[in-house]
């Protein structure tokens, strides 16, 4: 269904240049497509990992510059400025994304933006490279002079000019068509679960390997390499460029492009650079703008009929945008000139789609379908799962070398201000068995799985796991050694789903490079195929084959700490370390649970489990160690530590005898 | 009293509550039990206006609240205590429980005599007043707990929704909890409780409910459920 989409498009593309035989409107559909390029690159920094920039304007004037720099001083041409265009804005993303990325959210914002205005000053002020404010007149390129085919096709007799267009506009349509393949191979790639993992959850991310800080440079110096490209074909169908072209506002224009496009798809942000583009057209001509208001007004009374007859719960919601529809048509009615309002137009319809589509026009429009044509969406989105046998995964070979030290906490002391959270605590844990941490809330307990897994540097005191020192590694590193870990408040990728979340998991065993994955080897396919066998097994492993492919946010709370397990288990870790796994659940959720974990045990991870469900702890512990305002009060056997007087007093409390639960009576008696 | 009857509510296009109907009586403590996914906490939510309902009405006291926004939910009476705490962490102990009297301090609901509300919460969390210029965020757990209870009773209200008070919590508080429960019960708040912690839920409620899949299945005075083989078997793990 896809591919039959896709082969149509191409033949479009080719199709167009030939039947749109104004040039100004060929010059419309090329800038839509070289802003399409820009904003479909900006898409992987702002829809799939999460960051805002607006500093792409700059990236975009970098490649443009680099070819007019290229022709002014060198006399070079086309070709060379496409090979070092994308180079050299990526090596200048490169620069302000390493230093940069440290940041998030707005402050990240405010670094692009600051980047933005250098650039553009920079180029001012370098007349000796860029000739300044006055800019630079390139020609376009003739690629090929087909006129003398014209006897095999009348289509190709054209004037000398509009060859010219035409053949600009194939070669731009080509490059847009290549930019959309390699995006949606890195999407579909582990790449792109990456990114997208980093922005529903870094410090998940992180702990499975898969470095925040890493994919988000890499994920900006793509888009940034993208807006090069861009900008020398920008330079080249302008055949002028000055600073001015590349400002602020820009930058604005390819966020709106993909905000309003939809973000997280190809044809949201190719939707919103039509828009962006033309909108300023549409306002310059009064008839056609009443066309388009009229065609939108008639399309929003129709659904309104439409949910008045089929679904009335829906008519108060869609009553206002539908007023707002039809006052706007009747406003374009009595506007007599339209140049002096354009802005407030411009700014109006902007405003509306903001607000009444946060998700965008692909984003609504998907929705809509997801819910009248439910199939439609699904055969699309879905991947198979292929599910193994329940429990392919457990029958692995198990891991050998019980009994030995796998962890060595020595003097751990990690002090926030004059807090002791942890006060010099030695833990040691056997290869091979399951030790519990349990202790009253605040003692200091996920603080220890924070300074196991490289969240915290503690204050003081030696890690040493697998017979190596982890001092100083960061927390991907300490995972890609294998421990892994879950969390007290879940922490999944809400918007991937169980597969993926799984495969962010297997992140580690990718072995193909971005190359790879863009020229689609055979190498990188047969990788991500038995990845996928392995997280399928994982899923039935956890008992959640059947959910697979459901988004991660959608699933009840218990069923989501089954998949963290999961997911943690992906990293085919040595040591596991379980935050709370019980909280939130039912008794009957908490046998599968104990089920689960002695298996994983059977099969030779090491597990470190922090629960309060006192019957947990109790019946698959080996040893238990039990802190109290930082520091080790007891540890020992279960049943030594359950009747030590001191763990009684700070933790269990009056009834000891509260395992099941059952005994709560007496206190509520009281 | 609140009254809940053929309660329709979901996200998207799923739909988990399937036509609920449930009886809080001026008074009394009603658990809502159930396994992971049953649809209590999407209950929760259509009762405290976070999530409209599709159909069914929601009715305190007669008046209808269904379909309202949180914050008029709230006017009218309706605390919350919700899942995982969520107290303001950067803000004082003192300040969290103000909030939690917003709407009597800004004239939405009676004002009544807040400072001697809080003086009261104070006594009865003697923790919370020694902590109460602390920042919530720096509370441990089982005090952050205390805190959304206080805070939703800071509403002075008609009713109040406990989520999962003790999810997360060590033995002994869960202990604590429970007691604070057992004490407003004592004072003749109408609550109504939702709990993975089955067993100490109808120890101690008037009455339970049991949902399975978005439906109603069971519901009985507390001590008959707690002796009903069934549930036995489902929720209270009595094979342990």
């Amino acid at each position: 269904m896809s591919h039959r989409f896709s082969l149509l498009g191409i033949a479009a593309l080719i199709v167009l240049p030939f039947l749109v035989t104004s040039p100004f409107y060929l010059h419309l559909l090329i800038t839509i497509a070289i802003y399409g390029i820009v904003a479909l690159g900006l898409d992987i920094v702002f829809g799939y990992t999460g960051e805002v920039s607006i500093g792409h304007a700059a990236l975009f004037g970098v490649g443009a510059y680099t070819a007019g720099v290229l022709s002014l001083q060198l006399g070079w041409g086309f070709w060379p400025a496409l090979l070092l265009g994308p180079v050299v804005a990526g090596l200048f993303g490169a620069v302000l994304a390493l230093p940069a990325l440290r940041v998030t959210g707005p402050y990240l914002a405010m670094v692009t933006l600051a980047f933005g205005t250098t650039v553009l000053i920079l180029i001012n002020e370098m007349d000796f490279l860029t000739a300044g404010a006055s800019g630079i007149t390139l020609d376009r390129p003739l690629f090929f002079d087909w006129r003398g085919l014209k006897g095999v096709l009348p289509v190709f007799d054209m004037s000398l000019t509009r060859m010219r267009d035409v053949q600009y506009f194939l070669v731009v349509a080509v490059f847009l068509v290549l930019t959309i393949v390699i995006i949606n191979r890195i999407i579909a790639s582990n790449l792109g679960r990456a990114f997208e993992a980093l922005r529903d959850s870094p410090i998940a991310c992180d702990c499975m390997g898969v470095s925040v800080y890493r994919y988000k440079v890499i994920a900006f110096v793509m888009s940034a390499v993208l807006a090069g490209l861009a900008g020398v074909l920008f330079t080249y169908s302008e055949q002028y460029i000055a600073p001015n072209n590349f400002n602020f506002e820009l930058s604005v224009s390819f966020l709106l492009a993909v905000a309003m496009g939809g973000r997280k798809s190809r044809l949201g942000p190719l939707l919103g650079a039509a828009i962006v583009v033309y909108l300023p057209n549409l306002l310059s001509d009064i008839v056609l703008f009443r066309q388009v208001a009229g065609l939108i007004a008639a399309g929003a009374v129709a659904s309104l009929i439409y949910y008045a007859v089929r679904q009335p719960e829906k008519l108060r919601a869609a009553a206002v945008p539908t007023a707002l529809c039809v006052a706007f048509f009747v406003g374009s009615l009595l506007l007599q000139n339209i140049t002096d309002s354009k802005k407030g137009i411009y700014g109006l319809m902007i405003l509306f789609v903001v607000y009444y589509l946060p998700e965008g026009i692909v984003g609504w429009l998907k929705r809509e379908l997801a819910t009248y044509l439910p199939g439609w969406i699904a055969a699309s989105g879905a991947v198979q799962a292929q599910g193994e046998a329940a429990g392919a995964w457990a029958k692995d070979a198990p891991r050998s070398t019980k009994g030995a030290t796998l962890l060595e906490v020595t003097g751990a002391l990690m002090q926030f201000g004059g807090l002791k959270a942890l006060d010099r605590v030695d833990l040691t844990v056997t290869a091979g068995a399951i030790h519990g941490l349990i202790g009253p809330n605040g003692s200091g307990k996920s603080t220890m799985m924070n300074v196991l897994t490289g969240i915290y540097l503690p204050t003081g005191g030696t890690v040493t796991f697998d017979g190596q020192s982890m001092a100083g590694l960061t927390s991907p590193s300490i995972a890609l050694k294998g421990i892994a870990r879950t969390f007290q408040n879940v922490q999944l990728f809400g918007e991937l789903t169980l597969i993926e979340n799984v495969l962010v998991g297997l992140h580690h065993t990718y072995r193909s490079n971005i190359l790879d994955v863009v020229a689609g080897l055979p190498r990188a396919k047969s990788e991500e195929a038995s990845a996928r066998q392995r997280a399928a097994s994982i899923l039935a492993f956890v008992g959640l084959a059947d959910l697979a492919n459901e988004e991660a946010r959608n699933l009840p709370y218990g069923k989501q700490r089954l998949l963290e397990i999961g997911r943690a288990l992906a990293l085919d870790p040595k040591l596991l370390l379980l935050d709370e796994p019980a909280a939130g659940l039912t008794a009957p959720d908490i046998k599968e649970l104990i089920s689960i974990i002695r298996k994983i045990r059977d099969h030779g991870i090491t597990v470190i489990l922090i629960e309060h469900h006192m019957d947990v702890v109790m019946s698959i512990c080996d040893t238990v160690t039990v802190l109290d305002f930082g520091q080790k009060i007891a540890e020992g056997k279960p049943a030594e530590v359950q009747s030590n007087p001191r763990v009684i007093e700070a933790y269990l409390g009056g009834s000891s005898a509260i395992v099941g639960g059952l005994a709560v009576s007496s206190a509520v008696g009281a | 009293m609140l009254e809940v009857s053929n309660l329709v509510a979901g996200y998207g296009k799923v739909e988990v509550l399937h036509g609920l109907s449930l009886k809080v009586p001026k008074g009394s403590l009603v658990t809502l039990i159930g396994s992971n996914g049953a649809g209590k906490t999407t209950t929760l939510r259509a009762l405290t206006g976070m999530i409209e309902p599709r159909s069914g009405s929601i009715t305190l006291d007669g008046v209808n609240i269904a379909g309202l926004p949180s914050h008029q939910v709230t006017r009218k009476g309706v605390a919350h205590s919700p899942e995982g705490r969520r107290v303001f962490p950067a803000l004082s102990v003192t300040d969290n429980l103000l909030l939690g009297a917003f709407p009597r301090l800004t004239g939405a609901r009676p004002r009544g005599a807040v400072e001697a509300d809080l003086a009261r919460m104070f006594e009865m969390f003697p923790r919370l007043a020694e902590r109460k210029d602390q920042l919530a965020g720096t509370l441990s757990g089982g005090e952050q707990q205390m805190l959304a209870i206080a805070r939703a009773l800071m509403l002075d209200p008609e009713i109040l929704l406990l989520d999962e008070p003790s999810m997360g919590l060590a033995p002994r508080l869960v202990e604590e909890v429970f007691a604070t429960i057992a004490r407003l019960k004592a004072a003749k708040l109408t609550m109504l409780l939702v709990e993975q912690f089955a067993a100490a839920a109808l120890e101690v409620a008037d009455y339970g409910y049991v949902l399975e899949n978005g439906a109603l299945v069971k519901e009985g005075a507390a001590s008959a459920l707690r002796n009903d083989p069934a549930v036995r078997a489902a929720y209270l793990g009595a094979s342990h």
